[in-house]
Order: structure tokens, then C-alpha cells, then sequence
């Protein structure tokens, strides 16, 4: 009799193949499970990442953006109106006041702003919040700087699992320690709260509906300045006078005198800054230029001009158009005419200068100081802008909404070059054409006898020198046009004195990456 | 019976051989996601911190990376964090200067318009500088001064001594002094080093022979500069191909990326 045992053999081959297949599927899962959390990482977590300061970058657009309305829409600018996906703006809350602490000499107000969320991105994905606040004011010029924080978030979608660091060592945590997930709660606010010691909207949950990724910035925008150069046309060229000059010097050595042909004055270099920028390809010289010149799809060399530095034809530029500024409370109206104006209560600082509104077209305008003090004043003109005469120590700044028509006699500056504390006599009279609203076109004629000594801001006027005047200090306008023997000297002093703003830039970039 | 096992055995083999193939295939798999991730890790923090950075310097042999960001967060030891170090982790609130070139925005630190070097000597002077004796230590960034440049020694309120020579001479440079972060990345064996102010971070470690390439590029004329870097592996089953397969199996798996400084050039 045979004994088989066929049925043993059988289960242990079944015993043998279950086993191997389970080793394999082990090993198979673990791969499996390894790949899922590192695509996981690799797609979701860091494109959440990413997008999150996408959408913290598009915050500070949208902050930027309203920084800018300052000068070209200031009655827009952080509008409280709005709702959607354009909420407006809020004015400080108590919970969450000005960013603090201050660097000593920091002049901050309590003028902040914030908006949000603003929702964007993949179905909603990404959301930004943006705080604006003017954290600066310079005592000097008065000019305003603005600090934008924004947050984007971003939605992590996928597994809610960190990475995987098993490649690091035991006391560093890689992709969770750059790339932080906010799974339960916002790690900002739990950790360090706003960030500048103030107490957060008790109504605002520290906890998050959904795993999220979070970045913060912040971006310091600073003012564009009136006169960042000596001559600038947006439109055509047509100068010096045939006989006349374009030149520069620094007043605070004292009153101008031509020394760009003479390399042994110890004002030499500073006499070649006489630059001229035109926006567009319409340039004609008459006399020499010392100083370089750039226009845009120009045809200019050196040849067959008396151009001192260099030339470049591939310099495009814009500049914006000059809006009417908000009249301060407790301004002080003048009629059409003739005025005279003596501020009898302060002489005015930058920040707050003797504010003055001419009804109508001003046919002479005389300002003197207070007791020879250096004087401040601001003046608006609603008209057409004649005769200007400013006494020693004041510095007036007049926009005009008119035209200007006048003896360059009539412009009469009595402040004088090299004088501490303001150097440039020019500096010390600014005009500012402010760009008619119905597209017109402005225009600006100086007529001999005489010479001016201001600086000019008239983005949309037709500027045009005839006869024999020389203007001492900045020019920008549309389009200028000198004849004969007129000239323009280049005050380099104007650099420092800058001017109202007119724009602002962005200069500073930091991400808090805690 | 001899039969059935030989060929059990053979196919016990099979399954044995096929198990360990399959382990190195699931494992190479494993091991180059592994790696991909960490070239994705490298980028992301070099890229971080580049955009943030006031300069960006990249070195060869051996490959180095150095950025100067600034220093947005009080810490304890600033002049700023208060009596009782109030002020420390809090955000930082910038001060702004202005010359004939425009603004510059400062955390915790302070420009200066007016400095003159020479090349090859380490004495700054700055008529408006107020240096005082507790300005040694403070980081100097500027054209004409090399990248990990302090202030050694005080001479007085005008000139101070440098912790290493100018490479350029001028006048009327903008310099920055203090508080600012120096962000270096280097590699060390197998691992990719984060050091900032001399806390060491490892962010990634490899056996794959992970090498990256940094080269920063200065754009003067536009006062920025970009990073460019790109990151490559050598993946653990290409490790028996000969020298050019394996130089092949490298460039494949080049990762590339250029970061843009947000901020203005300085130096």
C-alpha cells in the first residue's frame, strides 16, 4: 500500500507563494507609501508653499498700488468703500494699532490701513490680507514713507501629512522647517501674535478650517521726487538757444559762473551734469550741452553736436501727470489779481506750511517772510500764474492750473545761493503745473529781459524760452523749446532738495520667515 | 521527486532573485524621489533667502554661497530690544536715509553716503560716520567691501579699522554697518550646510552625491543681481555605469532655478 503525501507538498508551495507575494507587497507598499508622502511634499506641499507668497506678493500689489494713488488719485486713495473682491480699506483698528516699536526719530502716525482678504487663485485657494501704514515722515521735506505688510495664505490640499526628512539628522527637521504647515492652527498668530506685542481680534480664530501654508512680507515704498534730473522732456527737444548753453554747478559754492571749459576751476565737475532725458526721438540742438543726453529711438552721435558726455538713444520714460493737492484745513483764500502775502502767524514748516488758495488767475503774486525768518508757504493757483516775487528766506512752492506767461524779470527769487541752511536759490521756488484734466494742453512762456532762478514741474506743458533768458535750476516738462541766446543751468543742489513726490518705488523687500 | 525539487528550488530562486531586484528597483525609486526632494528643499531655501538678500556672493572650490539679508527681527543683544528686551522677536520698524541717488531703508542698521577706501587697506573713514567704540563687531556691506566684512577696531568718530581689506578705492561710497544676517551655504561631505550668524543647519543630506552650482550674476547698471543655481545627483543605480553614463545619469537630473535680489544691490 502507497501512503501519499501530495497534499503536503501542495500547501507548502501555497505556504511558500502566499509568503513571497506578502513580502513583496510589503516592500511594494512601503515604496508606494513613501512615494505618496514625497509627491505629496513635492507637488502639493511645495506648490502650496510657493503660492502662498504668490499670494502675499499680490497683497503687496494691491497695497502698492494704493500707495501710488496718493499722487495720482489721492481722493481714492484707501478708499473705505467696497465690498467682494475689492473690500476697501479700514482704517486702524484699537486691537490692532500702528506697527510698533519706532526707531528713535521715526515720526509715526496713527494712519493705517488694512484690507482683505482678497480671495484668488484655483477656486479660492489663496487668500491675501494687506496692511498699509505711513510709518515715516521726514521732518525735512515732508515727505511720506509707507510700510505694506501682507500675508498670503495658501489651502494645502492633498494628504495633511508633513514630508519626509528621514534624510536629515536626528536635531534638524528639513522640509518641515522651511516649509511650515499650518494644519490646526495659524502659526503666526499663536506664536507670535501680530508680531509687534499688540493684543489680536479677540474675534479673529486662532484655529484654521483647513491645513494651510502661510507667508508674510513687507515692502517699503519711498516717494518718486519731482526733480531726479536737470532737464526732462516727455516730448519733443528743441535747445539751447543757438547762441546760449546748457551747463550745471552746485550753488553751495556759491552763486553760478561758467567754468565747463576751464578743467583747472576747482568747479569743473560739477558743470558737466547739465543732462538733458527726452522722452521721445524729437531732439534739435542749438548751442553745446555739457552733460549727457538720452532720448528714446533717437538718432543723436556726437558727431555734428556739441554734446560734452554721453549719449544714449534707447532711454524710454514717463512721467506721471500732476494732480491738484488736497487743500489743508485753515487755508487761507486770496482773490484773483494781485496779492501780497505776509504769513503773520508762523512762518510754516514742511510738514505744515502758510497754505494759500488764489480764486483765479494771479497776475502778480508777492510773498514775503516772516520777520526774515525762513518762511514756508504753499500756494494754489486756480488760473493762469504771472508775475512771482519771493523775498529772502522764503520758500514757496506755487502750482498753477492755468498757463504762465511772463518776463523771466518778473520771476523775482531774492533768496540767495550758498546761503546755510538752503543752499539752492533755486530750490527755494518751486512751480508746479498741474496737468489740465481735459487734456488740453498747458503752456509756459518766458519772454527777456532777465533771468530765473526756480525749479519747474510741469509734466503736460509746453515750455518755451525766448530772447535772452537763462533759467537756473531743474526743468521737466511736455515739450521745450529755447531760442537765441537763452540757457539752462543745471543747479545740482536740486538732487538733494528733490521736490514733492510724485510717485512712489518700492526699496525694501523682507519676508518674516519664522 | 529530484525533478519536482529542482525545480522548486529554481523557481524558489526565481521568486528570490525577482524579490531582490524588485527591492533595489523599489528602492532606487525611492532613493531618487528621496534626493529629487532635497534638490527641491535646496532651491527653495536658497531662493528665500536670495530675493530677500541686499548681496548675494557665490564662490568655487568649494562651492559657497553667502547672503547678506536684513536683519527684520529683533534679537536679544540689539540695541533695540528694550531694558528688558521687550522689543525681542518682534518685527523691526526700518529707518530710511537719502542721498543724491535716493532713499536707502535700513533694519537696524545705518548708512552712510560719505566713506572712502582704499584698495588693499582696511582703514574706512566717514565724516559722517559717528562711529563709536561699540560699532566693533558690526557687519559693513558696501561697494569695494568684501562680502563677511566687520568692524575690528575703532579709531574714532570718523575712521575705523576693517576685518578685511578693501578691493576698491574710492570716496563717497554708500556703506551699510550693522544688523545685518549673513546666510552662507556650503557643503560639507555628503550634506548641504545652512549657516546663518553662526547656527549651523543641515537641509540636506545624501548619499547620492548630491552637488550643486551656484553662480550669482551682477547686472550693475541695474543695481540688481540674480542667482543661478542648479542641482545635481547621481542616482544609486547608476553607480556601476562607467564615467561617461554616469555623467549622463547626472545631467539628468538637473535641477535649475534663478532667483532675482528684490532689494537694490548694495556693494
Amino acid at each position: 500500500m502507497k501512503v501519499q503525501q501530495k497534499q503536503a507538498n501542495a500547501g507548502s508551495t501555497i505556504i511558500c507563494a502566499l509568503s513571497t507575494i506578502l513580502i513583496i507587497s510589503l516592500i511594494g507598499a512601503n515604496v508606494l507609501l513613501n512615494c505618496a508622502t514625497r509627491y505629496n511634499a513635492s507637488s502639493k506641499q511645495v506648490k502650496g508653499w510657493k503660492e502662498a507668497l504668490y499670494a502675499a506678493e499680490a497683497g503687496g500689489d494691491i497695497g502698492f498700488n494704493e500707495v501710488r494713488k496718493i499722487c495720482s488719485s489721492p481722493g481714492t486713495a484707501f478708499s473705505t468703500s467696497g465690498s467682494g473682491s475689492a473690500p476697501g480699506w479700514t482704517p486702524s483698528p484699537g486691537f490692532s494699532p500702528v506697527p510698533t516699536p519706532n526707531p528713535a526719530g521715526a515720526t509715526t502716525t496713527a494712519v493705517a490701513y488694512s484690507s482683505g482678504p482678497y480671495y484668488l487663485g484655483q477656486s479660492n485657494s489663496l487668500q491675501t490680507m494687506v496692511t498699509v501704514d505711513k510709518f515715516y515722515t521726514d521732518p525735512a521735506d515732508a515727505q511720506d514713507f509707507y510700510r505694506i505688510r501682507a500675508t498670503g495664505t495658501a489651502r494645502l490640499f492633498g494628504i495633511p501629512r508633513v514630508g519626509m526628512d528621514d534624510r536629515m539628522d536626528g536635531s534638524t527637521r528639513g522640509d518641515a522647517w522651511l516649509r511650515r504647515i499650518d494644519f490646526a492652527y495659524n502659526r503666526y498668530k499663536t506664536t507670535f501674535g501680530d508680531g509687534d506685542n499688540n493684543a489680536l481680534d479677540p474675534t479673529d480664530p486662532k484655529t484654521v478650517s483647513a491645513p494651510q501654508m502661510t507667508r508674510r512680507i513687507e515692502l517699503i515704498t519711498v516717494p518718486i521726487t519731482a526733480f531726479t534730473g536737470a532737464l526732462k522732456a516727455t516730448g519733443t527737444f528743441n535747445g539751447p538757444g543757438s547762441a546760449g548753453l546748457i551747463d550745471s554747478y552746485d550753488s553751495k559754492n556759491g552763486a553760478y559762473t561758467f567754468v565747463a571749459n576751464n578743467p583747472a576751476s576747482p568747479y569743473y565737475s560739477d558743470s558737466r551734469n547739465g543732462d538733458v532725458s527726452v522722452g521721445t526721438s524729437n531732439f534739435l540742438e542749438g548751442g553745446p550741452i555739457y552733460g549727457n543726453l538720452t532720448t528714446n529711438g533717437g538718432t543723436v552721435s556726437k558727431s555734428g553736436t556739441s554734446i560734452s558726455g554721453t549719449i544714449d538713444n534707447n532711454v524710454p520714460f514717463t512721467i506721471p501727470p500732476l494732480v491738484k493737492p488736497a487743500n489743508p484745513s485753515g487755508y487761507t483764500t486770496l482773490s484773483s489779481g494781485s496779492n501780497s502775502i505776509t504769513p503773520v502767524t508762523a512762518t510754516g514748516t514742511s510738514l505744515v506750511p502758510n497754505w494759500y488758495v488764489v480764486s483765479g488767475n494771479s497776475s502778480s503774486l508777492t510773498v514775503n517772510s516772516v520777520g526774515g525768518a525762513d518762511t514756508l508757504v504753499t500756494i494754489v493757483v486756480n488760473g493762469d500764474l504771472g508775475k512771482i516775487t519771493i523775498a529772502n528766506h522764503v520758500k514757496a512752492k506755487i502750482y498753477f492750473t492755468g498757463n504762465m506767461s511772463v518776463k523771466a524779470s518778473n520771476v523775482v527769487n531774492n533768496n540767495v545761493d550758498g546761503t546755510s541752511p538752503y543752499l539752492s536759490r533755486a530750490g527755494q521756488l518751486q512751480i508746479y503745473g498741474i496737468s489740465p484734466t481735459d487734456g488740453s494742453t498747458q503752456t509756459i512762456d518766458i519772454s527777456p529781459p532777465g533771468n530765473v532762478w526756480a525749479t519747474i514741474y510741469a509734466p503736460n506743458a509746453d515750455m518755451s524760452l525766448t530772447g535772452n533768458p537763462d533759467w537756473f535750476g531743474a526743468i521737466v516738462v511736455h515739450n521745450f523749446s529755447g531760442n537765441g541766446n537763452t540757457g539752462f543751468h543745471y543747479d545740482k543742489e536740486i538732487a538733494a532738495i528733490k521736490g514733492i513726490a510724485i510717485d512712489y518705488q518700492l526699496a525694501s523687500y523682507v519676508e518674516d520667515v519664522r | 521527486m529530484s525533478v519536482a525539487v529542482a525545480i522548486g528550488g529554481f523557481m524558489l530562486a526565481a521568486v528570490l532573485i525577482t524579490s531582490v531586484s524588485l527591492q533595489k528597483s523599489f528602492n532606487a525609486v525611492d532613493n531618487y524621489f528621496a534626493t529629487h526632494m532635497q534638490q527641491i528643499r535646496i532651491v527653495d531655501y536658497i531662493s528665500r533667502d536670495a530675493k530677500r538678500s541686499y548681496v548675494v556672493t557665490s564662490a568655487t572650490g568649494p562651492q559657497s554661497v553667502t547672503c547678506t539679508i536684513p536683519n527684520y527681527i529683533i534679537a536679544t543683544g540689539d540695541k533695540d530690544a528694550g531694558g528688558s528686551n521687550q522689543w525681542v522677536g518682534k518685527r523691526r520698524t526700518p529707518t530710511v536715509s537719502s542721498n543724491a541717488n535716493g532713499y536707502t531703508v535700513n533694519y537696524g542698521s545705518r548708512t552712510v553716503n560719505d566713506a572712502a577706501t582704499t584698495s588693499g587697506a582696511s582703514t574706512l573713514t566717514s565724516t559722517s560716520g559717528a562711529f563709536t567704540a561699540s560699532d566693533v563687531g558690526l557687519s559693513v556691506n558696501g561697494s569695494g567691501i568684501p562680502t563677511g566684512t566687520t568692524i575690528s577696531a575703532y579709531t574714532n568718530a570718523t575712521t575705523v579699522t576693517l576685518s578685511k581689506n578693501a578691493t576698491g578705492t574710492g570716496t563717497g561710497a554708500t556703506v551699510t554697518f550693522g544688523a545685518a544676517s549673513t546666510v552662507t551655504y556650503t557643503i560639507s561631505g555628503q550634506s548641504i550646510l545652512r549657516t546663518e550668524n553662526g547656527v549651523v543647519t543641515t537641509i540636506a543630506s545624501s548619499t547620492d552625491n548630491l552637488l550643486p552650482d551656484f553662480s550669482d550674476v551682477q547686472l550693475a547698471l541695474a543695481n540688481t543681481e540674480y542667482l543661478n543655481t542648479s542641482i545635481t545627483f547621481l542616482p544609486i543605480f547608476a553607480t556601476n555605469l562607467n564615467s561617461t553614463q554616469q555623467t549622463t545619469e547626472r545631467t539628468g537630473t538637473t535641477l535649475y532655478s534663478t532667483a532675482y535680489l528684490r532689494n537694490k544691490r548694495r556693494g
